[in-house]
């Protein structure tokens, strides 16, 4: 058998922090965010968005209408950035009679085709009122008694589905337009007024709900092994039972081992299994030290 | 707190749903067709859930009272499992909950009034059994944790007092006894509270009272005459657990008047391997999935040696405060390995033990 080469690499966190993706169906709608987060233009085509290194938030523009927002969503989620995402999605929407100006978070999206609700679990916490949304395939200024109507919301809800859990997929609407104030009387600029004046309350829904997608703090050791043949079976062996050690705050442990002079793989398979079935969990306080001794060890070479 | 009520248009104007809403006057009211169209779709997250749970008013439909497996009514009476609720104020680690349901929603249904006709039912088809029938509250919530907001005890305790033949026996971990205080204590109904020594209630029991509170309850509801039982399941086997479980006992068995304790009953962690993947994949991080265990028909456990060793311990440790008679322990490993005394305790355990055995443990 091949004398192992372990590399005691680096610390691997097993999750990542999530990006936080806020869709706008309109430039004018996603201003007052871009210029708040000092965001730049990272991409023109096939849709806008708005990034800035070392920050977790991108802005995108998908245009008007369903088919473009979810040819955007999907579009950016397979973007080479793989990590979990939690989306927003700001813009207007009429209704009947709510106050021009009014932000609103949707509790459901309503299929215009069978009138039936998605409804999504409101676990980020909001400030103001909730409603329905129908999503509709044209302007109207032709409202339905209980929902607002927009034309985006549901392609957003549903296509965000895909790739994240629904409780990390919000939308909040800016009333625009009534049936005292028509859709025809909107401009670009009014636009911008209308989202920019929710800038303070959206920004306080986005922390809530971006803290939900943060990741367990965890932190497992990975043992990079070259020119060691080993089955996939035996690399998802190891890998478990290296999640397992870490869990079980036996990092250092680890450590020790990989640093052993002249073990085989297979003995090294033995040995933490060993270690971790023959390991009766302690309680809280050694947590942080294990956690810490990891961090310490960014690069050990054995081999 | 919660912010948002989703209310069933079937129940929207029953006299509970008020009442319950009306303890949250700030929260979105949101009407549904069916409780389904919110609650444990696929896609659901319950951990992220957890965070903010919402609450769901509904109806119950179709059938209301379940037999606990037969496979475990070995020690005569019949035994059945009620939920008015669905989901747990208290966010237990090895709450099988969490492997079952996608949704972290609080869901309770308000027609009490029906599960009662249906308890009634079933205990007629007992009547001339040699032993009660046994119905139990706090297999999918704690009885009592959320009792405030649904009076859900103080409601079929009474209830209780017409149904000769039948015990209802409510699991909990909760201190909110004052709807029992308040009334004499009855014959047919026993309060049975989990118990976890505080070190590992504060990792595992997260939420919940400190061992202490639920001691105190104990007691308060023991001086008030109300039959009593103690549930050490799941025993949790960590670095010091046989110091940490002999203070617990020692603590329990000081507070109580052991002679009238109606049982006790030891288990170990238990589930199903689906409900356990899906559990470990919430909570990588926790020790609680990596510690100890096997897997053997369908279930993870403990390893044999581990649940065999814990179970003889914390056995023994309550050997010396309880008679024998009063103690039943649970094996995941059937008839295998344990001595007689845990043979004998799997032959008469009770139905809570029953139910949680095949799923797992909750309250």
């Amino acid at each position: 058998m091949t004398k192992n080469k372990l590399h005691l690499k680096k610390l691997l966190m097993t999750s990542e922090s999530p990006i936080f993706t806020i869709m706008f169906a309109l430039n004018c709608e996603a201003k007052p965010w871009v210029d708040f987060y000092r965001l730049k233009k990272s991409v023109d085509r096939p849709f806008t968005v708005y990034t800035k290194p070392d920050l977790d938030v991108e802005i995108v523009i998908t245009g008007i209408g369903a088919s473009a927002m979810s040819t955007a969503v999907g579009w950016i989620a397979g973007r080479a950035d793989s990590r979990k995402r939690v989306w927003l999605n700001l813009g207007i929407a009429g209704h009947l009679d709510r106050p021009i100006g009014e932000p609103v978070r949707v509790h459901s999206y309503i299929d215009a085709s069978d009138l039936r609700h998605n409804y999504s679990p409101l676990v980020a916490t909001w400030g103001g009122d909730s409603e329905a949304l129908l999503s509709v395939n044209a302007p109207t200024n032709s409202f339905p008694d209980a929902a607002m109507v927009d034309m985006e919301g549901l392609a957003f809800y549903r296509s965000a589905s895909m790739f994240s859990s629904p409780e990390l997929i919000e939308s909040i609407k800016v009333i625009s337009d009534n049936q005292e104030h028509s859709v025809e009387s909107l401009n670009a600029t009014k636009i911008t007024q209308l989202m920019g004046a929710h800038l303070t309350m959206v920004n306080r829904f986005a922390d809530s709900l971006k803290a939900l997608g943060e990741p367990s703090d965890i932190a497992v050791i990975e043992l990079t092994l070259e020119g060691v043949r080993r089955t996939h079976s035996q690399q998802l062996q190891l890998d478990r039972l290296l999640e397992k050690a870490a869990a079980l705050q036996l990092n250092q442990a680890v450590i020790d081992l990989a640093l052993h002079e002249g073990l085989e793989f297979i003995d090294v398979l033995s040995k933490l299994t060993k270690l971790v079935e023959g390991s009766a969990p302690p309680l809280k306080g050694a947590h942080a030290n294990e956690v810490q001794a990891a961090k310490s060890v960014t690069e050990v070479n054995h081999g | 707190m919660v912010d948002v009520i989703y209310i069933e248009s079937e129940v929207i104007d029953h006299p509970r749903t008020k009442a319950i809403a009306d303890r949250y006057p700030k929260a979105k009211r949101i009407e549904i067709e069916r409780y389904g169209e919110i609650f444990n779709s696929h896609a659901q997250n319950f951990r992220i859930q957890k965070n903010n749970p919402s609450l769901i008013l509904a109806a119950k439909q179709n059938k209301k009272v379940m037999p606990t497996p037969a496979q475990y009514e070995t020690g005569g009476g019949a035994h059945y499992y009620f939920s008015h609720m669905l989901n747990c104020v208290y966010d237990c680690r090895y709450c099988f909950l969490q492997g079952m349901l996608r949704s972290a929603n609080y869901l309770v249904f308000v027609n009490y009034e029906d599960f009662v006709d249906e308890i009634r039912d079933v205990a007629k088809n007992h009547a001339n059994d040699d032993k009660p029938a046994w119905f139990f509250s706090g297999y999918d919530c704690d009885s009592l944790a959320y009792e405030p907001v649904t009076n859900f005890a103080d409601f079929f305790v009474p209830e209780f007092s017409s149904i000769p033949n039948a015990v209802l026996e409510l699991r909990t971990k909760s201190t909110q006894i004052r709807s029992l205080l308040k009334r004499p204590a009855q014959e047919n109904v026993v309060i049975a509270y989990s118990l976890s020594p505080d070190r590992v209630a504060q990792e595992v029991e997260i939420g919940a009272p400190s061992m202490k509170k639920r001691i105190d309850a104990l007691a308060k509801l023991q001086d008030k005459g109300w039959r009593i039982g103690l549930r050490f399941d799941p025993v949790i086997w960590h670095q010091d657990y046989l110091s940490d479980y002999q203070q617990m006992i020692d603590h329990v068995f000081d507070k109580l008047d052991a002679d009238r304790i109606d049982s006790v009953t030891l288990g170990g962690f238990r589930l199903p391997k689906g409900f356990y993947k899906t559990m470990r994949k919430l909570h990588p991080e926790h020790w609680l999935f990596s510690a100890g265990l096997d897997e053997k028909n369908a279930m993870v456990t403990y390893t044999q040696s581990i649940e065999n060793e814990v179970l003889q311990n914390v056995g023994r440790m309550c050997e010396a405060h309880v008679s024998e008679s009063k103690l039943f322990a649970y094996s995941s490993f059937d008839d295998e390995s344990l001595g007689s005394k845990e043979k004998e305790g799997s032959q008469n355990k009770e139905s809570s033990e029953e139910k949680g055995s095949q799923q797992g443990a909750q309250t």
